[in-house]
């Protein structure tokens, strides 16, 4: 064979060990049923590059809600509170703060970088340790915030959109890593073949919204199987899904036996590995077309439940339905679901904007955790709530008393954690007077995937994956667990 | 004995082993050629298996030849070698033969020729067969190539429980470590091993033995020198005896190498003895988990199986992704076969009832059971009462009333319950709560976390000092009269500002002492 071609099939020797013995070793029905089961943990005790698989230690959290906001909401604004502020309105940022550190293109140019305190008021909810200070904004959050690990002290290295998502993640600012959702899935696999084992719900935002590429839940190098699948909210939740008018489910299952058939012997005469993950994902499809619109009907939750979430649950697409949805994911077994909320980019225009964006998700996240909670699903859902970087605590353009703006900042901002794993009712990390720099307890990215990847019973430094010459991680080379946010 | 070969040529006999197996490939090759050629299947050019005939006879000549010098080495003798050699230069002869028969065949249809040619190309074939067992029996020892298909023979302890140590222990250890190359039929150095008299005998280097200081026998010596000196025995690439059987070993020689009776310090139990026939370990006994079967069939019916504890191979069974189709059936005929490894159990959306919860009250290990939206009622709980391990119960969502609160008590191992929507009211929550008050009991009635403070007025200024400018100080009047560092009366003239406050020196060189250590001087102001 051609070498470039060998390289492109991935053809290594040991993947044709795996792949003859497995061909050779099953018949046809079996092997598409063992690329469909492939994922029930005794079946696969080793991965394709032979590693066991399968979590490392006893897991506190058995699947992941990740509701990431893009845009970056402001940490000023809702969580990191700062009332000496107050007294510093118009101030000019000193220099012992800023420290000259690098700024985005659209402020830059500004001639004073003046002070905006929030105008949003804070209140101290009791939590675990002594009490959490919570704006206005999110007065459902902070009913839970007995449930909450706020982190005041979260990082990154990117300072625009499109590489502070992919950060977050990839663990990797360019594109082309698998994204958290996948190497979870490949890590721990599947635990409804009926349903994809990582699903991504998008709700559109109010404000300036970013492009938001595919590629965030893309499976990278890892087996296509491992990627995000994206549910709509209007129409059909997954296109194509249906049967055209006239095909009958028998005519569909023969059509697909016979397809199955043939990408089989493709399979064995090509060995690429992306013709199994092509069958696994036809025969999923098909199963899926009888689960899906189970999952998307509400008919079957209650007003109670219905009102927990607020108004908005009966609105599909919206932060609260996709919420309520999450809840109907993690209860059927969907190991990895991504919430992204759009529109928190605001660099001119905060107060009102934020005022719509977080009223937009506040009821829908609190009732979320209270429902799992209840139903005794919050114990092994491990959450996440925040956005890829932060917002300045200077102005941009216009200042007055009740309008200002803010640009991205990567040095500081808060995220949250909540259920699986993690310890309930904290805040960690402390940021300095001007919410600029980090003061104490610095989160990377690369620690939060790690200690993430702890509650999923992983270890970060192990989950590997070989391509293109080594051994590549969710963490790439760095990360480190935080004991401190474990419970 | 041995004819005084030259260095060199004893280099060939060495490469017997090699060479030998030219001629049995080659022969093989030809004979199935030929084969084919005499029912006409097809033939090959007379000039191929020309040059094939004379490279098959070339090499048979050479590993004969080999052979012959290979076998004045000392270390080889007895009745096998005997026949090989014989039997090799048979094979070495007919080889000639043939390549002479085939030359004959050339120019033109010889048929009988060629029948004799072909007849006699088989005839070597066939010889060869014997040839090379009796070489791989003086390389590998007897029986090697049936040997696992062989049944073992029963420990002979158990027929003579207290026989000798020799006979018992050490026989079989030299047995499976020894005599293939110091045995009946080879033997290395002129040493034989497989009978008392052979190892009292000895060989090149003596006798193994040194009855009168047994410590400093041959056979010890050589088996405690390190692995990769030349002395070592058995040789660095053959299997070696265990430390069990080194042991053996030495204190049966030590003990002066008796070959009746028992020596102390050599178990003869039957356990020892077959680990010691063995030649290999045993296999450690294959993990104890669940059967592949059982889980075979939880896979196919989609149903969602995990190992929550590698050690253990306790499980955690979910039957979320099939909950709808689940009844008590369903459970009771997937997850009885591994019911002894069950440790978690999602029984959550499902149809079951009693018969489920019966299984569920067997479940040994059984820590956490999750009967959601189930139609649980009373008296199915009440099957669970007395589990010895469950810690976690999930029945929210069910048909039970406050009834079964009786049954929670009665689970000596519960830690935290859901009761969300299960029936149970606010008096059986309330009789739950205060009989078990270290029980966390979710029953979705938590409150709220509530504000503790509340910011009620925001006034934006601009008032606050900017961090690192000088603090405005209300008065350039000294707030002291005798100076902190000397103690003497101030001068204006020399003061400082530290920390709002202005403090005066009596002169100019105490500020510089003052500021390299403030709190130190900041105390004997009045």
């Amino acid at each position: 064979m051609n070498p470039l071609e060998e390289r492109h099939l991935g053809l290594t020797r040991r993947r044709f060990f795996a792949s003859s013995a497995k061909t050779f070793g099953a018949g046809l029905g079996s092997l598409a049923m063992s690329s469909l089961l492939g994922d029930s943990l005794f079946a696969r005790s080793t991965d394709a590059n032979g590693a066991p698989r399968g979590p490392h230690f006893a897991p506190k959290a058995k699947r992941v809600i990740y509701m990431h906001m893009e845009g970056a909401p402001s940490q000023l604004d809702l969580y990191d509170y700062k009332p000496e502020l107050r007294r510093r309105f118009d101030q000019d940022l000193p220099d012992s703060i800023r420290q000259g550190q690098r700024l985005t293109g659209m402020t830059s140019g500004q001639t004073r970088f003046p002070v905006a305190p929030s105008i949003f008021k804070f209140s101290r909810y009791a939590n675990n340790q002594d009490g959490v200070w919570l704006s206005e904004l999110l007065p459902h959050t902070a009913s839970v915030a007995h449930e909450l690990c706020v982190v005041n002290s979260m990082r990154t290295d990117a300072i625009n959109h499109e590489p502070g998502i992919t950060f977050f993640q990839t663990g990797n600012q360019q594109p082309g890593r698998p994204s958290f959702g996948a190497w979870t899935s490949y890590g721990l696999g599947s635990m409804n073949a009926n349903l994809p084992t990582f699903v991504v719900l998008i709700t559109q935002g109010l404000g300036n919204m970013q492009a938001l590429s595919a590629r965030f839940w893309g499976s990278g190098f890892l087996p296509s199987e491992h990627q995000g699948c994206k549910l709509r909210s209007s129409g059909d939740p997954v296109l194509y899904l249906k049967d055209p008018d006239g095909v009958t489910r028998a005519d569909r299952r023969r059509m697909l036996d016979l397809v199955a058939a043939m990408n089989e012997r493709e399979s064995r005469a090509s060995l690429d590995p992306e013709i199994d993950a092509r069958i696994a994902q036809h025969e999923m499809a098909f199963r899926m077309q009888m689960s899906v619109p189970e999952l998307v009907d509400f008919s079957d939750e209650d007003e109670e439940t219905l009102a927990l979430y607020g108004d908005d649950a009966r609105k599909p697409g919206t932060f609260a339905s996709n919420c309520l949805l999450a809840r109907r994911l993690a209860e059927r077994g969907v190991r990895f679901i991504q919430l992204y909320m759009r529109g928190w980019d605001q660099h001119n225009g905060l107060p009102n904007e934020i005022k719509l964006q977080a009223k937009a998700v506040d009821q829908g996240q609190a009732a979320l955790i209270k429902d799992l909670r209840r139903r005794g699903l919050l114990d092994d859902t491990l959450i996440l709530w925040g956005g890829e970087f932060g917002r300045t605590v200077y102005s941009q353009g216009t200042l007055t008393e009740t309008d200002y703006g803010r640009d991205h900042h990567p040095r500081c901002f808060s995220v949250w954690l909540a259920g699986g794993g993690i310890k309930p009712g904290i805040t960690y990390g402390k940021t300095d007077e001007y919410s600029y720099n980090i003061v104490e307890n610095p989160l990377e990215v690369h620690d939060l995937h790690a200690t993430m990847l702890r509650c999923l019973g992983l270890d970060h430094l192990r989950l590997t994956y070989f391509h293109e010459g080594r051994d590549y991680r969710l963490t790439d080379v760095s990360g480190r667990v935080v004991p401190e946010l474990l419970s | 004995m041995a004819p005084p070969f030259p260095a060199w040529l004893e280099v060939f006999g060495r490469l017997h082993p090699l060479v030998l197996h030219l001629p049995i490939g080659l022969f093989v090759g030809l004979a199935v050629v030929e084969l084919l050629g005499a029912f006409g299947v097809f033939e090959l050019p007379r000039r191929v298996t020309g040059v094939w005939v004379g490279l098959a006879a070339l090499s048979a000549c050479a590993t004969a030849a080999s052979g012959w010098v290979l076998s004045h080495e000392s270390g080889y003798g007895g009745e096998t070698l005997e026949r090989h050699e014989t039997l090799g230069l048979i094979v070495g002869g007919l080889a000639l033969v043939v390549s002479a028969l085939h030359w004959m065949t050339r120019g033109g249809s010889r048929v009988g020729v060629v029948r004799v040619y072909r007849f006699v190309l088989f005839v070597a074939a066939a010889v060869l067969v014997p040839t090379g067992h009796f070489g791989a029996t003086l390389t590998h020892g007897e029986d090697f190539l049936l040997e696992p298909l062989r049944e073992k023979p029963a420990p002979p302890v158990e027929a003579a429980p207290v026989a000798s140590t020799y006979a018992t222990v050490i026989a079989p250890i030299l047995a499976s470590r020894c005599t293939a190359c110091h045995g009946e039929s080879k033997h290395k150095g002129k040493l034989a091993l497989h009978t008392p008299e052979a190892i009292a005998k000895g060989g090149e280097s003596g006798p193994p033995i040194d009855r009168a200081r047994p410590s400093e026998s041959e056979m010890l010596r050589r088996l405690k020198t390190p692995l990769d000196d030349d002395d070592h025995m058995p040789p660095g690439e053959k299997p070696q005896p265990t430390a069990e059987e080194s042991a053996a070993l030495e204190a049966w020689i030590s003990a002066g190498a008796p070959f009746e009776g028992v020596v102390n310090g050599v178990a003869t139990t039957s356990a020892r003895t077959s680990a010691i026939e063995t030649p290999t370990p045993p296999k450690p006994p294959k993990p104890i988990g669940p059967s592949d079967d059982a889980l075979a069939a939880l896979s196919t019916a989609f149903i969602h199986v995990e190992t929550v504890e590698r050690e253990t191979h306790s499980l955690w069974i979910d039957f979320s992704a099939v909950a709808t189709d689940t009844d008590d059936a369903a459970v009771e005929r997937l997850v009885a076969p591994v019911g002894e490894f069950v440790a978690e159990l999602t029984l959550a959306r499902t149809k079951v009832g009693a018969g489920a919860l019966a299984l569920a009250a067997k479940l040994p290990r059984l820590r956490r059971l999750d009967l959601r939206a189930a139609p649980i009622d009373d008296a199915a709980l009440a099957k669970l009462a007395g589990h010895a391990a469950l810690a976690e119960l999930v029945l929210a969502q069910t048909k039970l009333t406050d009834a079964s609160v009786d049954t929670l008590l009665a689970l000596p191992a519960l830690t935290r319950v859901f009761l969300w929507r299960s029936g149970v009211g606010a008096e059986g929550l309330a009789r739950l709560r205060a009989a078990r008050p270290t029980l966390i009991v979710d029953a979705g009635d938590e409150p709220d976390s509530a504000p503790t403070n509340a910011e009620t007025e925001i006034k934006l200024t601009s008032d606050a000092p900017l961090p690192g400018a000088a603090p405005i100080v209300a008065s350039l009047v000294p707030i002291n009269t005798k100076c902190p560092v000397s103690g003497s009366p101030i001068n204006p003239k020399y003061s400082v500002v530290h920390d709002g406050k202005v403090i005066g020196f009596c002169c100019p060189n105490c500020p510089k002492e003052f500021w390299a250590d403030p709190t130190k001087f900041l105390s004997k102001l009045e």
